[in-house]
């Protein structure tokens, strides 16, 4: 498929989608021997995936026939993501720190305080990177 | 020792694997994969193209490698290479092919 075409989809099926995830629970799987974070808005669902254009170790994940996003991926998360973004480092450090270097899962709410700030951050990183997709 | 879910020889000869502990990630992640445990190695074994990331890590991607619902899209393998074997990272499904640095294309 043609790529600014299926943009222009995913763009269109989201109008309202920034409002709509901030009221989701999100869940947060780290897999440290792939060093991959996957990121759902609720439960994990069947989806295919798109990469984002100025991060490129960022997948949108969204359903196959309505294009309407529920989740993302980050490869390389530590090994290249974090060290190529402070900002992400400085956020994503104080969950290293608690939960350790190993596979963690976290569920976070929308009034969620102790992962609020990592909440803020992807939901920051999610709109402002992908603004020809995410229209409010 | 992680159990071994499957090993495949890759188009070079280079023995690629996923483990438990990746499977179970990506299970919990990526439901729509699992089904689909044959076409990944089919992929590994002979990719339509394969790409590199920023940061070293390989993509082996095959356009319609599984028939269904998914069928016209590319069936993409995310394999670290370590030494002298590879281990499946993920695998996803996308409509557009990945952007990384094209390292080998089939001919044809």
């Amino acid at each position: 498929m043609d790529e600014k075409r299926l943009r222009s989809k995913v763009r269109a099926a989201n109008r309202g989608w920034p409002a709509a995830v901030k009221k989701k629970n999100w869940q947060l799987d780290y897999d440290s021997g792939a060093d991959m974070l996957y990121g759902s808005f609720g439960p994990p669902q069947e989806a295919y995936s798109l990469e984002l254009e100025n991060y490129p170790s960022v997948y949108l994940r969204l359903r196959l026939e309505s294009n309407e996003i529920v989740g993302f991926d980050i490869l390389t998360l530590k090994k290249g993501f974090l060290r190529r973004n402070k900002r992400a480092a400085e956020v994503f450090q104080p969950i290293f720190d608690s939960l350790g270097e190993g596979d963690w899962f976290v569920r976070t709410g929308p009034g969620s305080k102790a992962k609020g700030a990592l909440r803020s951050f992807l939901f920051e990183l999610l709109t402002q990177s992908a603004p020809d997709l995410v229209a409010a | 020792m992680p159990r071994i879910i499957f090993e495949v020889l890759d188009r070079d000869g280079v023995p690629v694997r996923l483990t438990e502990e990746y499977f179970r990630h990506i299970e919990k992640g990526h439901p729509e994969i699992v089904a689909y445990l044959d076409q990944i190695q089919a992929v590994i074994r002979a990719p339509s193209l394969v790409t590199i990331d920023d940061d070293g890590v390989s993509h082996l991607t095959r356009l319609g490698a599984v028939s269904g619902r998914w069928q016209n899209l590319y069936l993409e393998v995310v394999v670290g290479y370590s030494g002298k074997h590879g281990q499946v990272f993920t695998a996803l499904f996308k409509k557009v092919p990945p952007k990384g640095r094209l390292i080998w294309m089939r001919k044809g």
